[in-house]
């Protein structure tokens, strides 16, 4: 049983804007993860097919690590990756691999519409699912470590 | 291969899931003293701690005649790492997307 998080954002530029944006190495860094994540080592680089893999270091300290594979780059319409975290940070086994897709679509008026949707998430299933039992596991766990 | 798997099955008993909890909340204990934390036999307390050891949940520490159980961050930073909210990654990301794009206009 996996689960699928799907997001549609109007943006206010061209779909070539879009893609630019989303996809070259100089731009990503400028949105990937969230506000106060830094990145201190990446190769992204959405704008051809190959591997990619991305340090994340949260406010704490802690460093996570993802890494794929680009596997279709069609500009300035659509992009697909795979995608999976590394079990306890960089250097760790890597874990389920679950897949994204982007697609962009011109919505007139030099806007355009991007949907983004990340593909077999057992994780976010387990959060919806057994929330009550799980989830309270890991508020526990992750007062516990301070 | 992952190790997730097997650290939710060492989760999995209540006893073992307590005993994780208490070393989180207590420190380094003595094998002796968390036996005598719960009402079951100190061989079965023993048997609950090699599983959590196995699974790579606890770390054990010889001090003279004393075992001393902790837990090992590590462990409990990759369970807490598979959670992650990808809705909340992929929102927050493309609100910054949408402010790189307003920054670069003329």
């Amino acid at each position: 049983m996996t689960d699928t998080v799907t997001l549609e954002r109007v943006l206010p530029a061209s779909a070539t804007r879009v893609f630019e944006m989303v996809s070259q190495p100089q731009n990503m860094v400028r949105w990937w993860g969230h506000d106060g994540m830094i990145v201190p080592e990446h190769n992204l680089n959405f704008s051809k097919p190959g591997p990619w893999h991305s340090v994340m270091e949260l406010p704490d300290g802690t460093r996570k690590m993802v890494s794929g594979e680009v596997t279709d780059v069609d500009p300035p319409r659509f992009i697909a990756f795979t995608w999976g975290w590394h079990d306890g940070g960089p250097g760790g086994p890597r874990g389920a691999e679950t897949k994204v897709t982007i697609e962009i679509t011109e919505a007139g008026d030099n806007r355009a519409t991007m949907t983004l949707s990340h593909y077999g998430l057992a994780t976010d299933t387990a959060r919806a699912g057994h929330t009550k039992g799980w989830l309270s596991i890991f508020d526990k766990l992750q007062t516990g470590l301070g | 291969m992952s190790q997730i798997p097997a650290l939710f099955a060492a989760l999995s008993d209540p006893y073992r899931f307590e005993i994780v909890e208490r070393l989180m909340a207590d420190g380094e204990t003595p094998a002796g003293a968390i036996s005598d934390m719960f009402d079951i036999s100190a061989p079965a307390i023993s048997r609950h701690l090699s599983v959590l050891h196995r699974a790579g949940l606890v770390e054990r520490r010889v001090n003279g005649q004393q075992r001393l159980y902790s837990v090992k961050p590590g462990a409990i930073r990759q369970v807490s790492d598979w959670t992650m909210n990808h809705r909340a990654f992929w929102e927050a990301s493309m609100d910054r997307l949408e402010q790189a794009l307003l920054e670069d206009k003329p």
